[in-house]
């Protein structure tokens, strides 16, 4: 029941308002944001619950729901779903938080949406049968429809409706994935669980495997399929943008590492090359992009598409620290991502205006928003000590290690890094540093509201770059069942041609050892 | 020859023929209001609707009128459709048609008006019951002619009589082919009886008579349902007729047909599915492509909707294409879902109305999201619902037939439907983003609500969001009673 009561809490905060909404603006925030950190609190449950040991789904509940179309209401969680779950739980109060005073019209239309986004997204992570999950990745759209087309920009129209659109014209792909599917699942409906116990794969494995895949790479998004984030992520509001980058981007990889990778290990083998190639373009495009932007919230966009090149990259590499260190960069850039387009928010409310031509100097009159920042800009540029590297450098030596793709993709994925130092430090230097003119002499530095709303965030950032072992232990064992399927149906495609592929069998390097290299090297 | 008639078979329908009588007769008591009428249509066909459940859950079936006549599950089930359908359309005609009359100071006629829609229903249902070419040519007739009249109805109005004038000579056209089909299987194989048929095309006769009776009868059906290329006379029909006439012609009689359809396709002819199923799959890749691109162009809701439902016919072919028990039983949930929703969808337009008439461009929907919230909250997820949303009706109705789909092994043609869902999207959440998120030009005319329509609204509503979360209530109903 506890999962279930996470998943389902913030839709009875729905109701609350809806039936409230008379009650004036400090109530329904109020009832948001208490829902919200209800809900977080106990998501905290799910986390000293959760048995690091086993491979198994926990806290699963399987009912009864539709029984002549074969699908159950399974749910449960792993130590993938298990920090998606937490993420999601975290960021909603500090984006309810955050959008305290923003805004103006429609405050309980605007609660109601987060909220049911909430649960949206929640049951994405958790739902364990193939109709329940794509029945929240739809009708998790609806509301985020409303956030951007209501609450948004100047063009949010156009933003929204392609945001739509574009996930639309993906999923439908994967509604007749999910019903191939079923029809190999023998009696056991749309469950999950069975489909990765089935040995010997899929009927049309490779075109099932694209139509799931091309889903989640929109979703993702992976070059060429990114053109709809930008535009989104500017219309959006701030918190918008910070559930988009932080949590709905993470629906398409983890969607990946649950769907594409077990279920269709030699497929995603054979496809492996296109995707690492489309990953490394979008690793040095969206960079590249992102180093030209004359407007913050655009660049931070366009981060997001390098970065979650990464991510990607980290997934197919077939590799232990690899596919650990994508799953924990899906966190780091929620996390960090998230804290940029929040920090984005709190100067653009002050200044109304993202160009960076128009700052600079603000240092001096904002330093403590310059100290926070700096922070979460060193975070995104993964440095040492803040939780971008620990993702970002498992992600390369997965890479290394890993005989699916050639050496070259490394190095061109590893100039991305340096790409991203480029564009946030420039970025950095413009917005900063100089002689504030009269107007950005005079901004106010952040309150204690901000603070609060920056804080937590802040926490995760350092916690996850000094001590990831927490986060690192509780996924270990179910990447590890990812891991084992790839490469045991993968290896025939593979061939072992590359002399790295077996002192890797020798030695493969585990979260420990990455945190014991990480550390030698910080001394 | 004596004909042994078992009365008990044709409860459902006596209700309806009584009902009828009842109308005619109040309608000539001068003395008695009017709106009565509209009620007296409600509670004769929630009778009907009853007994018809009733007649379904204690499994009363049979044939009488010598085999003429077949009620079954099938049948039990459309009729179970028809009668939402009817009694969701009478309810909201009460306020529809006394508002319109007070706008012109001029006492409309009520009484034909519900004595066609009774009449219609009872067309409906002997088609969804016909065992026998002959008695569903009966019932697309009774049906469609009183059709012709009530799309006219508002003749003062040069719209409204153009429409029937125009769904008049179409329908005329469509009857033809339908009746010329007949012929051509009357000369195939010598009977009119589907049964009789059914064998002789199991014995392997498959003349060329027979082949040209059926594709013919395709024609006919195609235009009663509007499949493109057959489907030009609904645009303008529905956007000519007074809007609960639209919404009634858009649910019931679609249905109406498709059950004719199913019931001779799938049955009947289930030998000949080889020589069919490419015709269907064909049309319903054109109906579904075609109705959504063609509705994107839309300005004016009415017709909007009209192109909408036309592609919703197309989803519905993609559950006869499939042939199966379980496309069979898909496309009768999915009609029943449409119905409900669609009929939602035209109560909604009329709600909107603004104080001078209808709100008919798209444009003028802007602001009314804040301005009435609840009739925009309800329209919304109608709208929703029609694009197939979960955790709508819409989303378990697309879902089944393409499911159904997938096991018949048309995997590209639930791929277009699947794409083709996406194409909705666009024009349907285009109200939504014209409602709550465009400027209105200048103050948002309102006109109150009437109170039978916000009710027909909001029980449409409770019934998509049930069946859209709990579809239990309706799948076993529907599995049970396909062919």
């Amino acid at each position: 029941m506890l999962l279930s009561t996470v998943i389902f809490l913030p839709l009875l905060g729905v109701v609350a308002i809806a039936l409230l909404r008379g009650m004036g603006a400090s109530a329904i925030k109020g009832i948001a944001m208490g829902v919200a950190v209800l809900t977080f609190l106990i998501s905290l449950g799910l986390y000293t619950g959760f048995d690091a040991t086993t491979t198994e789904m926990q806290f699963a509940e399987s009912r009864a729901w539709i029984p002549q179309l074969g699908t159950r209401y399974d749910i449960g969680i792993d130590g993938i779903s298990l920090w998606l779950v937490l993420l999601t739980t975290f960021l909603t109060p500090v984006c309810i938080l955050a959008a305290w005073n923003s805004v103006e019209k429609g405050l309980s239309g605007f609660m109601m949406s987060l909220l049911a986004l909430e649960t949206g997204m929640l049951g994405v992570f958790c739902a364990m049968d193939l109709f329940l999950f794509f029945v929240f990745w739809e009708s998790m759209l609806i509301p985020m429809y409303f956030l951007i087309g209501i609450w948004g920009g100047e063009r949010r129209v156009y933003a929204t409706i392609k945001f739509v659109l574009y996930t639309m014209a993906g999923s439908a792909l994967m509604l007749v994935g999910i019903l191939a599917l079923y029809f190999q699942n023998g009696d056991n409906g749309f469950a999950l669980l069975p489909l990765y116990e089935r040995v010997g794969g899929f009927t049309h494995a490779n075109l099932l495997f694209m139509a799931f895949f091309i889903a989640f790479a929109i979703k993702v998004p992976l070059f060429p399929f990114h053109t709809w984030l930008p535009d989104a992520h500017v219309e959006a509001p701030t918190v918008g943008s910070v559930i988009l980058a932080g949590v709905l981007l993470k629906m398409g990889t983890y969607g990946i590492v649950r769907f594409c990778l077990p279920l269709f290990p030699e497929a995603a083998a054979t496809y492996t090359p296109l995707i690492v190639t489309l990953a490394v373009v979008g690793i040095i495009y969206g960079a590249l992009v992102a180093m030209v932007q004359p407007d913050l919230k655009k660049l931070v966009a366009y981060s997001s598409v390098s970065h979650l090149g990464f991510v990607v990259l980290g997934l197919f590499t077939q590799h232990h620290a690899g596919i650990q260190g994508g799953v924990l960069q899906m966190i780091n850039h929620g996390l960090s991502t998230g804290a940029l387009f929040l920090l984005v928010g709190m100067i653009y409310e002050r200044r109304h205006s993202r160009m960076i031509v128009d700052f600079g100097g603000v240092a001096k009159s904002m330093p403590i928003f310059a100290t926070v920042f700096m922070i979460t800009t060193l975070s995104s540029i993964g440095l040492p000590g803040l939780n971008g590297f620990v993702g970002e450098f498992m992600i390369l030596l997965g890479s290394f290690h890993s005989g699916a793709f050639s050496k070259v993709y490394v190095v061109l994925a590893a100039t991305g890094v340096i790409l991203a130092a480029v564009y946030m430090l420039w970025m950095f230097q413009r917005v900063m540093f100089g002689t504030p003119d009269k107007t950005n002499a005079a901004l106010p530095d952040l309150n204690a509201r901000e603070l609060a709303v920056l804080l937590p965030v802040m926490l995760f950032i350092v916690w996850i770059g000094v001590y990831p072992k927490p986060f690192l232990n509780r996924m270990e064992k179910s990447v590890g069942v990812v891991v084992t399927k790839v490469r045991q149906e993968a290896a025939p495609a593979m061939g072992h041609t590359d002399f790295l592929d077996n002192l890797d069998d020798i030695e493969r390097p585990t979260a420990t050892d990455v945190q014991h290299q990480k550390e030698a090297e910080r001394k | 020859m004596p004909i042994d008639i078992n009365w008990q078979l044709l409860m459902p329908e006596l209700v309806i023929a009584s009902t009828l009588l009842l109308v005619l007769v109040f309608d000539m008591v001068d003395a008695l209001s009017k709106t009565v009428l509209g009620w007296l249509t409600l509670v004769g066909t929630g009778i009907a609707l009853w007994v018809s459940v009733a007649m379904r859950l204690d499994n009363t079936y049979g044939t009488t009128f010598g085999g003429m006549f077949a009620v079954d599950g099938f049948s039990l089930f459309f009729n179970i459709i028809f009668l939402v359908s009817t009694m969701l359309v009478s309810l909201i005609s009460i306020n529809y048609l006394r508002g319109n009359s007070a706008e012109r100071g001029r006492e409309r006629r009520q009484g034909p008006y519900y004595l066609l829609i009774l009449l219609a229903t009872l067309g409906m249902m002997l088609m969804a019951a016909g065992n026998e070419l002959i008695v569903v040519f009966l019932g697309l007739e009774l049906m469609s002619l009183s059709l012709y009249v009530l799309a006219g109805y508002f003749r003062e109005h040069s719209v409204s009589s153009e429409a029937g004038m125009k769904y008049l000579l179409l329908g005329a056209f469509a009857s033809a082919f339908f009746l010329y089909g007949i012929a051509l299987l009357y000369g195939g194989t010598g009977t009119t009886s589907l049964p009789e048929i059914a064998a002789a095309v199991a014995s392997g006769s498959s003349s060329p008579l027979l082949l040209a009776g059926m594709f013919l009868l395709i024609v006919g059906f195609g235009f009663k349902v509007a499949i493109v290329p057959f489907h030009q006379w609904a645009p303008d029909v529905y956007d000519g007729a007074p809007t609960t006439v639209a919404a009634f012609i858009s649910a019931g009689p679609k249905a109406a047909g498709f059950a004719a359809f199913l019931r001779i396709f799938t049955e009947t002819f289930q030998n000949l599915q080889p020589e069919w199923s490419g015709v269907v799959i064909l049309l319903a890749m054109l109906t579904m492509t075609g109705g959504n691109i063609l509705a994107i162009a839309q300005t004016n809701i009415k017709r909007m909707l009209a192109y909408s439902s036309i592609a919703h016919a197309g989803y519905v072919l993609i559950g006869v294409a499939a042939a199966n028990q379980e496309g069979v039983s898909s496309a009768m949930l999915y009609l029943l879902v449409y119905c409900i929703m669609n009929i939602g969808a035209f109560t909604a337009v009329i709600l909107a109305r603004t104080s001078t008439g209808e709100r008919l461009a798209l444009s003028a929907y802007a602001g009314l999201g804040f301005r009435k919230p609840l009739l925009a909250l309800f329209l919304t997820v109608m709208l929703l619902s029609l694009a197939g949303f979960p955790p709508t009706a819409g989303f378990v109705g697309k879902f089944y037939v393409f499911k159904s789909a997938v096991q018949a092994g048309h995997f590209w043609l639930v791929a277009i439907g699947a794409v083709n869902t996406a194409i909705s999207a666009f024009y349907y959440l285009r109200v939504v983003v014209t409602m709550y998120m465009r400027e209105p030009a200048g103050e948002v005319d309102v006109a109150p609500y009437p109170r039978t329509l916000l009710v027909g609204l909001v029980l449409a509503a409770i019934g998509v969001l049930l069946i859209g979360i709990l579809p239990s209530l309706v799948l076993n109903s529907a599995q049970n009673s396909a062919l």
